[in-house]
């Protein structure tokens, strides 16, 4: 069990990505869809970020959860564009 | 801030080619995946498995969406040169000309991408799971050649 908590990261992107594509796919909204891969990410990456970082590296981690949003963003916009 | 400047340039070009390469849900997961092993084979901290792992599996889900189009899979992409280029600028050599077994690392994404095509063109005659070998043996390909740059950069 303490194994999996390790990985809790991964399986939150995971489920959220497949939550928001079988939405997507349900409500036929491409928006959603979308957002599926990119929103996934971003609370993966969230959640393993929030963590207590032992060993600061010279480049913090915690900006990785700013650049999944920015590129959830961009995404969203170039799908809304078309 | 001018020492900066090539580092902004190499992850610009990084976000470029990795969103050029990375365009389905398939070379999504391979990226993602191949780089976690990866990262875990150039013997980074288990937080860069884990985050690498994050899109990895993203991308898995995305299998489940209707019509994947170019642009569905962009942000995966950009996350993943993200991620690549972080752990570069925080632990490889590449920044300052050098090689470490973590810039073959993030590089190693490409690679597998790089052969997909041509382990699926190999494996054809198997059939329906050509994709799926083809992918599992680019990958493992890729992580291979990880672990030689690390055995090379050790001795």
């Amino acid at each position: 069990m303490a194994d999996w908590q390790h990985f809790h990261g991964p399986l939150i992107a995971l489920g959220v990505a497949l939550g928001l594509a079988v939405l997507g796919r349900f409500l036929g909204a491409s928006l959603v869809a979308a957002a599926a891969g990119g929103a996934g990410v971003l609370a993966g990456w969230f959640v393993l970020t929030g963590r207590l970082w032992a060993l600061p590296p010279p480049v913090s981690v915690d900006t990785l959860t700013g650049l999944a949003a920015a590129a959830l963003l961009i995404g969203l916009l170039c799908a809304w564009r078309g | 801030m001018r020492a900066s400047w090539p580092i902004g340039l190499g992850v610009t070009l990084a976000a470029l080619v990795f969103a050029r390469a990375l365009t389905d849900p398939t070379r999504l997961a391979l990226a993602g995946l191949t780089m976690a092993a990866a990262l875990h084979i150039a013997g980074t901290p288990l937080i860069w498995t884990q985050l690498a792992l994050v899109p990895g599996l993203a991308a898995l889900a995305m299998f489940a969406l209707p019509a994947t189009a170019g642009l569905v899979a962009l942000p995966v992409a950009v996350d993943v040169a993200g991620l690549a280029s972080l752990s570069v600028i925080a632990m490889g050599r590449l920044p300052r000309l050098g090689l470490a077994s973590v810039d073959a690392a993030a590089l190693s994404p490409l690679l597998a991408v790089w052969l997909l095509p041509r382990a699926e063109e190999r494996l054809r005659r198997i059939g329906r799971a050509a994709q799926l070998v083809g992918g599992l043996l680019a990958g493992v390909i890729a992580v291979g050649c990880v672990w030689v740059v690390r055995q090379l950069l050790h001795r």
